[in-house]
């Protein structure tokens, strides 16, 4: 059958029919290789590396991910190959459980979708091995860099490639891991594990609603098929049917196949599984889709609900406000880490997670509201803070919240290409920025103050180039892709007129979400074109060492702290100062290397085995940190060659994304990506019309914000000669302090949700020691009086009964010796007394 | 095969049991022949590891012989013991058991490895208070000696009648026999914890003990009850019992027939109620349920690291056991009326225990708390009787039961070397013990709940499960997810992470007796996380048939 146009504009869309499937046995290969690659490092890495040096841990590390890069192409090959809306590849391994309606197989399923994000994972992922070969050369746990790499690509191809919920959760959380791994991954700083334990609990909250929608939308589908009162539900509240999830005893997955209902062959009911659930939902025969819309759960709408707690999942992992504040820590990890999980691949899983499941979000315009909402007010709030701050890395992780913004305005709206098109785009310039970031920072000595920079492109103009052109794609030039992504999604948000809040509509959010992101962009442009010429333009200020500038500042102290690499924290480590980037060796060389310990000796040991096989970039390596405090140096040509295929990606991805303004055609991703967007016909909102010098003018706004953007941060940063900064800072120094620190967000955090928990634990743990378990000692301690009181009872009363008796009986005795006199008239007085009274009581009682 | 279908469950109950018996005769032989120490210590401990060795052997076997397709007791061994109370010799198992069984032979064999004192070089020997002293008797106050060289004949005998109770237990069908074996687990646990425990030893053991006990009265006069309520029933031999029976399936069927409905009612409650809260009470202090738990931070506390190991890994599966075992067939209709409580209980336990592990500084402590919060999910999802539910309750008991005895045993680890398990007081050990961080880690995050490692898939099962039923208790009982995290990664932190605390300088990493015990649990713990059917798929049809008989109120 034919996919609707999506130019087709009106209800009349064409009924989508279920997804032809195509089996096939290789896929499991593509996370397999990373997967074998950590196993490799983890188990054996540090043996390989002391035998062999490093060059045999990224061998395998780079081996992997080459491998599960050819797979994927293989995939991508048979893929193109099929027909449009039989583009569905999927590999089944094993039923990992079933229990009821509850069933999870390991799947795998490539769509046009996941297609794409497994090529920007495996390529991109491989390019940043590359680079970190470089970049991590002087680092003696180079093994456990590597191993955590290979690991966390594979949990993000489980994450994409996952065929199911359940697969996609356990990527979820894989990459949560492996990111906490690389963040904390030099953990004797303790900043830096505080940061990696941030980042995972921050992310713990978005899975605690992650989980929460879930289960909601596995529960709502119970209830969906099953005509209730003999016909659709009514607008009231959501009763499922209980028998659906409670009473379906099927103990193997073919048990539970049979066992489930099938409206017109489509499998119904509840699921994990993404195909079935696009079947139930698409096709409107099997009434599914209906009934989800016209329900609702204490008041609201499932929909709704169903997609922002999913939404609060994607909150936690692509850092949106207000769960975004573990990602500018998360820079504590090594560069080539920021560039791959903090920037290109993991932090977009959010956005992967909504265009996923578009045919949810678009059935709840509420949903999309909100989605889009939060985006907005996280694209500028981010980009606002990026404005000031001085660590190159920390900009461009602001800068990264606030374009995640922008692919959550995009998935918001509906316009679900357009915004997994900016993941594609933000990937490729973004991760440019990063690893130029680092080529930087390892040309500087692992500074990352960019007041200590400047006039850099004299001394790295591969790096310098690099990062120009990316600067260039996300302000916004058409020239680069940034603009066409974001052109696109601006575009669309400004003709939404469909979007809902608190399940009313809202007309005018779309427009205002527009004019929130052109300031927003204007400020992009702005920070980045600062952060490109503080760092590259002027004179070099690395060697002056700007201390009074340091001392100006009323915070410098939170950016030395935070500065990731910076000397000051490491510098008291003496023994390997020689290395430069190994003054952190002793510590962490441990967990690393080889239960030696001998960490200095073995940091050199390391420097010695990459010396004797030097190839040329290991020789630039050794070369730029044997000076420490020199001149800058270009980086070695395994970092540069990334950087320039990055940048060139980021050219030549500009392609795929053309306007239909300018070529009459539906851009090329658009197209491509149409089978696995299945929003567009189910919903019932369509984009409002208008006509074409309307758009053109758009696309100016769009470029006029990123010219204003441009020219305002060359007017004062360019060669840093302007004082107009420093005197702004000093005549709004109030707001600029709120601002430089974050809006005082963690600080906000900690007071409000740290300590009172923290506090609240131990308080409980008091109760627990003293009142619940006092309850217990109490009734021991009232078992014991009871046994004392029992005992004395025994002693005094029970016990002093027999002796009172005895007692009494000896005394008794005694007194009637004296009686026993052996006079016989006593004893006849006696008798005759006892006589007496025998008479006396027999008169008396009868 | 020596091993059949017929004995091989009788075989796991009593291999330990004849293990001890050896030793015991060794000790006799000790007397007579005037034996050194060293070697009836050593013999002792290979008795030990032989007789556990082979009953984890007959419960792998029994475990291949099971047949997941058919729903009844199997591999049973049946015959009349006492017929003048129709009391039998009988035991079986069913799903539900039969993976209790296998987790019981397990881990029994795995505290009797960390029960040798295989150690690593004389100073780290020294190190762990394992080496005997010459002069003095090297157990004073300062340096106490480590448990496993202190009175070893008797610590093996002890840990060996443990683990028949603990099989006997899980396998009998008779409740005669299940209250025998429920009461022999209780002594040896006792002299294990009161004897070769830690400072506070006495006060824990009488703790556990009489907590135990005054549940098992209760218990007890349960059991009565129900047997006095009981019709006739066919005995092993094929005679008539006389009046009443033991036979816990056979009571099952007449349950599922109203058998107990018109008992008669005591002090005007229902007999079925009654019964139900008594044996529940009983269960419950096992499990352990709030309010009934402090018990078990003190025994754990107090506990040498192999009892800790049993004491998480399978003593506390047997609450859950209980109940699924005679609340639910027996007393269907009290079990429908008391759901909710249970449930409500199961919350208290998941989330109250998880902050209380949030407020801890003792690492051991922590751990047992984080018990109590994970045995809540088991009674979550069994309230809920929902096939995903109970299914998630029972996988809970299995996969808790192979994370927390790696918890422990790492303690174990660490206390071994620094004598003290206070959090705060380490600092950076990641630097010095990298093996050990790397164990630890996987545990945490098996024990948290990450996807991929066993304890994720029964907390998602139970989520799945619940949710239908108690919708607002599932999402409560999901902040667990949270918190659970936090405790854990702030333990990592504060104990793994930063600077090396110079106090722990040159702590030697693991040695090959806490490798054999760690590395196994560690990866049963990976491949159920992936896949979990291995168990499911043997027990999933047993539980589906235990709450068909229940219909919810």
């Amino acid at each position: 059958m034919e996919h609707a146009n999506l130019q087709v504009v009106g209800h009349a869309a064409e009924e989508l029919g279920r997804l032809a499937v195509h089996h096939v046995s290789y896929l499991w290969l593509i996370p397999l290789f990373p997967l074998v690659g950590a196993a490799i490092n983890a188990l054996v890495g540090w043996k390989l590396q002391r035998m062999f040096g490093k060059k045999i841990v990224h061998r395998i590390a780079v081996t992997a991910m080459l491998a599960a890069f050819a797979v994927a192409l293989r995939a991508f090959w048979q893929i193109l190959h099929l027909p449009a809306e039989e583009r569905f590849l999927q590999d089944t391994l094993w039923n990992v459980l079933t229990a009821g309606r509850v069933t999870v197989d390991l799947a795998f399923a490539l769509d046009p979708l996941s297609m794409m994000m497994t090529l920007v994972v495996t390529g991109i992922g491989t390019l940043i091995h590359v680079f970190s070969i470089g970049y991590m050369a002087d680092e003696p746990a180079y093994w456990r860099f590597f191993s955590y790499l290979n690991l966390f690509i594979f949990a993000m191809l489980l994450l994409v490639m996952g065929d199911n919920f359940a697969v996609m959760f356990f990527g979820w959380e894989g990459v949560g891991l492996a990111s906490y791994l690389l963040i904390a991954f030099w953990y004797t700083d303790p900043e830096k594990a505080k940061a990696g334990m941030k980042a995972f609990v921050a992310n713990r909250f978005g899975d605690f609603g992650f989980i929460a929608g879930l289960l909601l939308l596995f529960w709502a589908l119970g209830g969906a098929w099953t005509p209730r009162d003999g016909g659709l539900l009514r607008n009231t509240d959501y009763q499922p049917a209980a028998e659906l999830n409670a009473v379906a005893p099927a103990a193997t997955a073919a048990e539970a196949d049979a066992l489930a209902p099938r409206v017109e062959g489509v499998k119904v009911g509840p699921t994990l599984n993404f195909r079935e659930l696009r079947d139930q939902v698409v096709i409107e025969a099997t009434g599914v889709k209906e009934r989800l819309v016209h329900t609702h759960i204490w008041g609201v709408s499932i929909l709704a609900l169903i997609g922002i707690l999913l939404f609060v999942g994607a909150m936690g992992k692509s850092a949106q406000l207000p769960l975004y504040v573990w990602l500018p820590d998360a820079m504590a990890g090594p560069t080539p880490v920021s560039a791959l999980i903090h920037a290109a691949t993991m932090v977009t899983a959010g956005v992967y997670m909504v265009a996923r499941l578009n045919f949810l979000f678009a059935l709840s315009p509420s949903a999309m509201g909100w989605v889009a909402l939060i985006g907005a007010a996280t694209a500028i709030f981010a980009a606002s803070i990026g404005f000031f701050q001085y660590d190159i890395k920390k900009v461009l992780a602001y800068s990264t919240v606030s374009q995640l913004g922008f692919m959550f305005i995009g998935v918001g709206v509906g316009a679900y290409w357009a915004g997994t098109y900016h993941l594609l785009t933000h990937a490729f310039f973004k991760a440019t920025l990063f690893l130029g970031s680092g080529s930087v920072i390892l040309g500087c000595h692992h500074e990352q103050d960019m007041r200590k920079m400047g006039g850099l492109k004299k001394y790295m103009p591969i790096t310098r180039w690099t990062y120009l052109l990316a600067c260039i794609a996300i302000a916004g030039f058409p020239v680069m892709n940034g603009f066409y992504s974001k052109d696109e999604i601006l575009f669309k948000a400004f003709t939404s007129r469909h979007l809902e809040l608190f399940g009313v509509a809202t007309p005018w959010l779309g427009p205002a979400i527009f004019v929130i992101g052109i300031v927003a962009a204007t400020g992009t442009a702005f920070y980045m074109y600062r952060s490109y010429y503080m760092t590259f333009t002027g004179e070099y200020r690395g060697n002056s060492g700007h201390h009074d500038e340091h001392n100006v500042d009323p915070h410098a102290a939170v950016a030395a702290k935070s500065s990731a690499l910076s000397h000051s924290v490491h510098a008291d480590d003496g023994a390997a100062h020689a290395f430069g980037a190994t003054s952190h060796a002793p510590a962490h060389g441990a967990l690393a290397d080889t239960p030696v310990h001998a960490a200095a000796v073995h940091a050199h040991g390391a420097h010695g085995h990459d010396a004797g096989h030097a190839t040329a970039h290991d020789d630039d390596a050794a070369h730029g940190h044997g000076h420490h405090g020199g001149t800058p140096h270009e980086s070695p040509w395994t970092m540069t060659l990334v950087l320039v295929l990055l940048a060139a990606g980021s050219f030549l991805t500009l392609f795929l994304g053309i306007p239909t303004l300018w070529s009459h055609a539906a851009p090329a991703l658009e197209h491509w990506l149409e089978p696995a967007l299945p929003a567009v016909e189910v919903a019932s909102w369509r984009f409002h019309e208008v006509p074409h010098a309307l758009e053109w003018m758009f696309q100016g706004i769009g470029v006029l914000a990123a010219t204003v953007g441009w020219v305002a941060a060359r007017a004062l940063y360019k060669d840093g000669k302007s004082e107009v900064p420093a005197r702004l800072k000093a005549r709004f120094e109030g707001a600029w302090t709120v601002v430089y620190n974050k809006y005082y967000v963690d600080e906000l955090y900690a007071f409000a949700v740290l300590r009172p928990a923290v506090s609240f634990a131990r308080a409980l743990s008091r109760f627990d020691g003293t009142v619940i378990d006092g309850l217990v000692n109490f009734v021991g301690a009232v078992g014991r009086t009871l046994g004392r009181l029992d005992a004395a009872i025994d002693k005094y009363l029970v016990d002093g009964l027999v002796n009172a008796v005895a007692q009494a009986t000896w005394g008794i005795g005694r007194q009637m010796r004296h009686v026993q006199t052996g006079r016989i008239q006593t004893y006849l007085y006696g008798a005759l007394g006892g006589a007496l009274v025998v008479v006396l009581l027999n008169f008396l009682i009868s | 095969m020596f091993l059949n279908p017929g004995n091989v469950l009788s075989w796991a109950t009593f291999f330990p049991l004849a293990g001890a018996a050896a030793i015991v005769v060794l000790l006799a032989v000790r007397y007579v022949a005037n034996l050194p120490k060293k070697l009836v210590d050593d013999g002792a401990r290979l008795i030990a590891l032989l007789a556990s060795g082979l009953s984890l052997v007959a419960a792998v076997a029994a475990w291949r012989m099971y047949d997941p397709t058919d729903t009844g007791v199997q591999l049973t061994h049946h015959f009349v013991w006492i017929r003048s109370f129709n009391i039998e010799y009988f035991v079986g198992t069913d799903g539900l058991s039969i993976s209790m069984v296998l987790l019981s032979g397990l881990i029994s064999f795995v505290a009797t490895i960390a029960s040798m004192p295989w150690w690593s070089g004389a100073k780290a020997a020294e190190m762990a208070g394992m080496v005997e002293h010459d002069h003095g008797h090297g157990d004073d106050a300062h340096h106490p000696k480590h448990f496993s060289v202190r009175m070893v004949p008797g610590y093996m005998v002890m840990l060996l009648l443990l683990q028949t109770g603990m099989m006997g237990t899980f396998v009998a069908l008779d409740m005669f026999l299940f209250y025998v074996f429920w009461e022999v687990m209780l002594l040896p646990m006792y002299f294990l914890i009161g004897v070769w425990g830690g400072p506070r030893k006495e006060y824990a053991a009488i703790k556990f003990f009489l907590y135990t006990l005054a549940g098992s009265v209760l218990m007890l006069l349960a059991i009565i009850g129900i047997y006095y309520n009981s019709a006739p029933a066919m005995l092993a031999d094929g005679t008539l019992s006389s009046g009443h029976t033991f036979n816990i399936i056979e009571l099952g069927r007449q349950a599922a027939k109203g058998q107990f409905l018109n008992a008669a009612p005591i002090l005007g409650i229902a007999f079925t109620k009654l019964a139900f809260v008594a044996l529940f009470i009983g269960f419950a202090i096992k499990i352990p349920m709030f309010p009934f738990h402090t018990w078990l931070p003190d025994a754990h506390v107090e506990a040498p690291t192999p009892i800790s190991v049993i004491l998480a890994g399978v003593l506390l599966k047997m609450g859950i056991y209980g109940i699924l075992r005679f609340n639910y067939p027996i007393l269907p209709d009290a079990t429908a009326w008391a759901a909710h409580a249970m449930a409500v209980f199961g919350v208290i336990n998941i989330v109250y225990a998880a902050f209380v592990c949030l407020g801890q500084k003792d690492l051991k402590k922590l751990i047992a708390y984080s018990s109590v919060s994970h045995m809540g999910f088991s009674l979550l999802g069994m309230a809920a009787m929902t096939p995903a539910g109970i299914s998630g309750a029972v996988l809970n008991l299995f996969t808790h039961g192979i994370i927390s005895p790696m918890l422990f045993l790492i303690v174990g680890v660490i206390y071994d070397r620094a004598h003290h398990r206070e959090i705060e007081k380490f600092g950076g050990l990641a630097s010095e013990l990298p093996e050990y961080t790397a164990i630890m880690g996987l545990a945490f995050f098996a024990s948290l709940g990450l996807p991929g490692l066993a304890g994720f898939i029964a907390e998602f099962m139970v989520f799945t499960g619940a949710f239908p039923v108690f919708t607002g208790y599932t999402i409560i009982s999901a902040t667990a997810v949270i918190i659970t995290a936090a405790y854990y990664l702030w333990a990592i932190h504060r104990m793994f992470l930063g600077k090396l605390n110079p106090v722990y300088k040159g702590y030697p990493d693991l040695n090959w007796r806490e490798r054999i015990s760690l590395y196994p649990l560690a990866a049963i713990a990976i491949v159920l996380g992936f896949y979990p059917q291995a168990i499911l798929g043997v027990i999933n049809r047993s539980l589906h048939l235990i709450i068909q008989n229940i219909r919810p109120l």
